[in-house]
């Protein structure tokens, strides 16, 4: 399924508080093609994880679309809904693994979604889907520790395998939460690197959220700024000026100046 | 053009009880106070009573000794009944309360009157203290050991779904949430989700019943469940105290023998 963009078209999103409604997106484009790796970066509140979370199908827009390629995934059900959160990997702030479980069986957890028969359900799934498992492994180099305990990796390493986990979904698009805000900066770097890495060879769209603006700059295809929910430029790194991103952090210092 | 972000950290509110709450704190205590030596009294709890039944409790002791060796290979096979009765009533017990945990916590079922029954019947089974249900079984399928795994199965399965119950709860839900985002349907989740995490602790629970379930299974003896307990019981009334102190010895060693293994195997799953 890869080789297909993640798009969102005037995607808006409010939410009823208190009785009060409240605009968190207003009309937000982006569109993220494949092999890219586009870096959402954005004060606390101004609706990073409102926006992963919409592309991602767990929380519906208020209007606007979502597309894979040419196949809109908001709204979907059952069967459809499996599909299109296959095609979607997530990999969050922490790994989400299942700590007392093998490397290897985390990592097959991607692949669950392609099997709907009874041993799946019983924990066994086909040899053909540890062979990628591993091969997955293998991509985040981590192929030598499959058979370890996953309570045992440090936080860059288990985030390597939450990676994996993603790939093995076989996915066109992966969605990243500020996935390296709990790593020191060496783990934070290899983590980057590894997914600039999938992204080219394995042809994905990458969405992702930072806060390290000098990883985003190095890392990133394409930087979208987001200021209070809208999208205050959506550029390659080199046409990003400091004070464009100054901008975009520049509420904080006004209150406290008010 | 960049300015600094950096605010002061807010400042930390101390806590400290309220002094309203400090009195009625010291006023329960001075209740509860009260309350003890008013029991105490009701209870006959008395210093006189106790020193002059000492003689008496000497004189059993005196009896009971040494104990009766001889009567050895004869309770032996009790013995064996009541390890037989406590692993087999810790065993279904442990089978029984896996599906009332899952269907009284929150993470597994969504549906509050499902959940609030299967509540009910751990909360029952629970309630009802094993004693009591070896009384009710020992009146419907006669005396024996089979009324003893049974009241020792209904109320493991009380005390481990209870306990099963909060511990899915408890339950870190993240992975089964990344799973779920992976396109993981609900039985695919719990086994690769929910049954690797919990098996290990939930196994531990088991090995502290088993123990917790000899010890009980010796007293369900006495109202006729079978075992150690009924010939202690036994021995008891016919005033045979080296039988009994013989007995009482046997149980010390199997208790003491099983809580060692169970430990050592729950720290090894830890
Ligand atoms: N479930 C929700 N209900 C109401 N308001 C929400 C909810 N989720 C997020 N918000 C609000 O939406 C805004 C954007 O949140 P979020 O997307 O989490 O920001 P970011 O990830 O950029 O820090 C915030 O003001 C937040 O309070
Ligand atoms: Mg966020």
């Amino acid at each position: 399924m890869n080789g297909e963009s993640l798009v969102l078209s005037d995607v808006t999103k409010s939410y009823d508080t208190a009785g009060r409604r409240r605009m968190v997106l207003h009309g937000i484009d982006l569109a993220v093609r494949p092999g890219e790796i586009v870096v959402l970066l954005g004060a606390n509140g101004s609706g990073k994880s409102t926006t992963l979370k919409i592309a991602s199908g767990m929380i519906s827009p208020s209007s606007g679309e979502i597309r894979i390629g040419d196949t809109p995934i908001s709204g979907l059900k059952g069967e459809m809904r499996r599909q299109s959160r296959m095609a979607l990997g997530m990999v969050f702030q922490s790994p989400r693994l299942v700590g007392r479980r093998a490397v290897l069986s985390n990592v097959l957890c991607g692949t669950l979604g392609r099997h709907q028969d009874l041993a799946s359900m019983a924990g066994i799934l086909p040899r053909s889907e540890r062979g990628l498992a591993m091969d997955c492994l293998e991509q985040v180099g981590l192929a030598d520790l499959a058979a370890q305990r996953a309570s045992t990796l440090s936080g860059g390493q288990a985030q390597r395998v939450a990676i994996a986990r993603a790939l093995a979904q076989r996915p066109a698009v992966i969605l990243a939460d500020e996935p390296v805000a709990s790593l020191d900066p060496d783990a934070a770097e290899e983590v980057m690197v590894l997914l600039r890495r999938v992204a080219r060879e394995q042809n994905l769209a990458i969405l992702c959220v930072l806060h390290q603006i000098d990883l985003a700059r190095r890392h990133a295809t394409r930087l979208a700024g987001l200021k209070a929910g809208r999208l205050a430029f959506d550029l390659p790194p080199a046409d990003v000026t400091d004070e464009a991103l100054a901008g975009l952090y520049a509420r904080e210092t006004m209150r406290e100046a008010a | 053009m960049p300015r600094t972000m950096t605010a002061a950290p807010p400042e930390r509110a101390r806590f400290a009880f309220p002094r309203s709450g400090r009195f009625l704190f010291w006023g329960g205590m001075a209740v509860l106070a009260l309350l003890l030596v008013q029991a105490a009294r009701e209870t006959q709890v008395s210093p006189a009573n106790l020193l002059s039944g000492a003689g008496r409790i000497v004189d059993i002791v005196r009896r009971a000794c040494p104990p009766d060796w001889h009567q050895l290979p004869r309770e032996w096979k009790p013995a064996r009944e009541t390890f037989n009765i406590a692993l087999v009533g810790t065993a279904l017990g442990a089978l029984l309360a896996c599906p009332l945990a899952l269907l009284s916590s929150r993470t597994i079922v969504r549906h509050a009157p499902v959940r609030m029954a299967a509540r009910c019947v751990v909360g029952l089974l629970r309630a009802v203290p094993d004693l009591v249900w070896a009384l009710i079984f020992v009146t419907a399928v006669g005396l024996g050991p089979f009324p003893g795994v049974l009241s020792l199965t209904l109320h493991t399965a009380g005390m481990l779904g209870r306990l099963g119950a909060e511990m899915i709860e408890d339950m870190d839900v993240m992975p089964m949430e990344a799973m779920e985002l992976a396109g993981a349907n609900r039985l695919q989740i719990f086994a690769h989700g929910v049954v690797p995490m919990l098996a290990p602790s939930m196994f531990g629970l088991v090995l502290y019943r088993f123990d917790e379930n000899l010890r009980s299974s010796l007293v369900l003896g006495f109202v006729g469940a079978g075992g150690l307990g009924f010939q202690l019981y036994t021995a008891i009334s016919l005033f045979q105290y080296r039988t009994a102190s013989l007995l009482l010895l046997m149980t010390l060693v199997m208790v003491i023998a099983v809580e060692g293994l169970s430990s050592v195997m729950r720290r090894h799953l830890s």
